[in-house]
């Protein structure tokens, strides 16, 4: 069978498409992700809170998280870098930690606890998958669907 | 000499006149200020130019101002909105959305060129109405297949009732991806260069495209099917190229749009955006049969200077902003109209023309075999 030119280039075009889909997909994946700075236990271990953690994302500071308090942020694919400054209880000096972390993709939220990773527990104990605990109530104006193109949007 | 050239200047661009008339009376009115101004013009020509832009190559092939765009609209819609659920973010959450948008775009391509080959000299109304045929079908899949069929996970796009899609899908997770890549700041004007860059490699598309076998030969089409016929020619394939490259285009540009607004109205957008675009570039000085690339953009920024200052001007003028923004689409609408009035008149000036000079030769003939 003679396969030809026209349908080798057409064949060659939707692969290469369909590759760009699949890279575009893995890496643009979107997650958040939610520091926490709380005690923790697990497996008979218990991972007590810090005073204070600043997280620095590529340089920047994404926020300081005292003991208690979560923060967020987000990150695109499923490498994770970024560096802690540990202060255990106030008036000690920083430590610095830096941190590469994989984000499972079907992960949309990912909270990660603090204590737990800084000394060094396994994945599957600092790392856990965030489960929303509010549900949210349906309003009724996102029952009624506006279907009316006569209306001219003035923000166009 | 000399008059006639301003005459018929004048009317050749009465329209692009009109509204330069119209903005020079509005802008000091509503008392923005220049670089106010300057900088809302220049983020809506990066919004806006992609989708305008996707009209000019089924005008290059005859086939009018069609609302064949709108349905590349629904493609780029559907596209996002599979995008968002998915947590593709950013510029590779745009990019999917474009591959996902492109088989649907030549799809529904396909079937609009293919009912305007049966619809010939009447493309404008026939897309128009087909859009709403389309624009049932998108409303059926989005808002009952599409949580049920479909399977759509997150419940900030799904509707309270576990299937279809909300009003307004959110695109905060890619709200100007494109437009913060490379963007540079003069002042208080942002300018989102990679989109300019973006749309410049289109406008150079479009050049080339007008030089090449299928652009001559859509140009041959656009002149006189039966002629591009005789000579050849696949009127009705070259007619369903044309729309399919429209569609796609569009497609691509309802994503770059939608990601600089940073949400979608999911059921109105895009039949919104069809009629915006062909009244922009009719304010451009464009007509039926003729479109270029300065269309565009003159008709973006004339367009978009009367949406920016309209609603102030009123306020100034009559106390209420609301007299203004009643106004704007008054003369939105009105300019479409007196642009297509404008185009038959002078299309059968020039039929008249044709047959009085045929009528002149012909009597030249007759008496000249009587002598």
């Amino acid at each position: 069978m003679k396969i030809s030119k026209k349908f080798l280039y057409r064949s060659i075009s939707i692969l290469v498409i369909i590759l760009l889909a699949f890279f575009m997909f893995v890496i643009g994946r979107g997650h958040t992700i939610y520091f926490d700075n709380k005690t923790f236990e697990s497996q008979n271990l218990t991972y007590n809170s810090v005073y204070r953690v600043d997280l620095m994302v590529k340089g920047e500071l994404k926020g300081q998280i005292f003991s208690r308090e979560r923060i967020s942020d987000t990150c695109m694919g499923q490498s994770f870098n970024f560096i802690l400054k540990v202060i255990e209880s106030r008036g000690d000096e920083p430590k610095e930690y830096e941190f590469k972390i994989r984000i499972p993709y079907s992960w949309d939220g990912v909270v990660i606890n603090l204590p737990a990773l800084i000394n060094g527990a396994e994945e599957n104990v600092y790392m856990s998958k965030f489960i929303p605990t509010v549900v949210e109530t349906p309003s009724l104006e996102d029952d009624v669907v506006i279907t009316d193109e006569f209306m001219i949007d003035p923000v166009l | 000499m000399k008059k006639n050239t301003i005459v018929s200047f004048i009317s050749n661009n009465l329209v692009p006149l009109m509204f330069v008339l119209i903005c020079s009376v509005a802008i000091p009115l509503s008392g923005f200020s220049f670089s106010y101004l300057l900088a809302e013009i220049v983020t809506r020509i990066a919004r806006n130019s992609f989708l305008i832009l996707s009209l000019l190559i089924p005008i290059m092939a005859g086939m009018g101002l069609n609302f064949g765009m709108t349905l590349g609209a629904m493609a780029g819609e559907i596209g996002l909105i599979l995008v968002s659920d998915w947590q593709i973010w950013g510029i590779p959450g745009m990019i999917l959305a474009m591959i996902i948008s492109v088989p649907i775009s030549i799809l529904l391509g396909t079937i609009s060129g293919k009912i305007m080959n049966l619809a010939k000299g009447r493309e404008m109304i026939t897309g128009y109405i087909m859009n709403y045929f389309i624009n049932g079908i998108y409303q059926l899949i989005v808002l009952y297949a599409m949580g049920v069929v479909i399977p759509i996970v997150h419940s900030s796009i799904l509707l309270p009732r576990g299937y279809g899609i909300r009003n307004t899908v959110s695109l905060l997770a890619m709200r100007q991806s494109l437009d913060n890549l490379l963007a540079i700041r003069i002042g208080t004007v942002k300018i989102p260069l990679f989109t300019f860059i973006v749309i410049a490699l289109l406008c150079l598309f479009i050049l080339w495209f007008r030089k090449t076998k299928l652009g001559q030969d859509m140009r041959a089409v656009g002149q006189d099917m039966e002629v591009a016929r005789a000579s050849g020619i696949n009127v009705e394939k070259t007619r369903i190229i044309s729309i399919v490259i429209s569609t796609v285009l569009a497609g691509f540009g309802m994503i770059i749009y939608l990601q600089n607004m940073g949400n979608l109205s999911t059921y109105t957008a895009h039949s919104q955006i069809g009629m915006f675009c062909i009244a922009a570039l009719l304010v451009g000085g464009a007509s039926v049969d003729k479109a270029t690339i300065g269309n565009v953009f003159l008709g973006v920024t004339l367009f978009h200077i009367l949406f920016i200052v309209a609603p102030s001007a009123g306020t100034k003028l009559m106390g209420n902003s609301m007299i203004g923004e009643y106004f704007r689409v008054f003369v939105s609408y009105a300019v479409i109209t007196f642009a297509l009035i404008m185009y038959e008149t002078k299309k059968r000036k020039a039929l008249r023309e044709v047959g009085r000079s045929l009528g002149l030769s012909q009597t030249r003939l007759s008496q000249s075999k009587q002598a």
